[in-house]
């Protein structure tokens, strides 16, 4: 499965345009990691709990984006974007969106 | 190592709890139980999600052209698709970047 930010892949055409996909999930870092994350906070510099977060909230967007796009019969998704929002103080929510479509080679 | 001290901390300070009502008659019941539970929420706490695997899988895993560097291990990682199920893996695939 292919997965781009552009609109055309190089050296493919598309097929078929299936449609719309996404992936979303909302993850949160736990007790031990938020207050980990708030004194580190305290003392600057990277909130290494917090990048893991969302390092693997995106991961697990795409991978979700991807299983989607995978049923609806694609074999690649084009522009490809991440939004991201807060959901209450402590809760990280992340969509990775595209168009899945069905690429082939060009003759 | 700083998630292992807060738990410590939390730990000892359930144990000063249990001490405190257990030999001085202190009424501590609250923050013993709140302590409690904070301890045990943190030792199930869920961590990590799909963290780099060693050896490469076998068909019908496909390689994909995707890689990065895992901020938390510093190990090269490419990423497999299954076409069957649609899934993917991360495989650490390298030595760990300085």
């Amino acid at each position: 499965m292919i997965v781009v930010t552009t609109e055309n892949v190089p050296g493919f055409r598309v097929r078929e345009v299936k449609g719309q996909c996404f992936g979303l999930v909302v993850r949160s870092r736990g007790l031990a990691g938020n207050i980990s994350a708030g004194l580190r906070s305290l003392v600057g510099g990277e909130i290494k709990e917090y990048t893991s977060l969302l390092e693997e909230a995106r991961r697990h967007a795409v991978d979700r984006l991807v299983e989607n796009a995978d049923a609806m019969g694609a074999n690649a998704i084009v522009m490809m974007r991440f939004d991201s929002s807060e959901i209450g103080q402590t809760m990280s929510e992340i969509v990775a969106y595209g168009t899945a479509v069905d690429l082939v080679p060009e003759a | 190592m700083l998630r292992a001290a807060v738990i410590l901390a939390v730990a000892l300070g359930l144990l000063g709890c249990l001490i405190a009502i257990l030999t001085a008659a202190i009424p501590v019941w609250g923050p013993a139980i709140w302590l409690a539970i904070a301890l045990v929420l943190m030792l199930l706490e869920r961590r990590g999600y799909k963290s780099p695997e060693a050896g490469l899988p076998r068909p019908p895993w496909q390689a994909t052209s995707e890689r990065f560097v895992d901020p938390e291990t510093r190990l090269p990682v490419r990423v497999f698709f299954n076409p069957e199920t649609g899934e993917r893996r991360y495989v650490a695939d390298g030595e760990e970047r300085t």
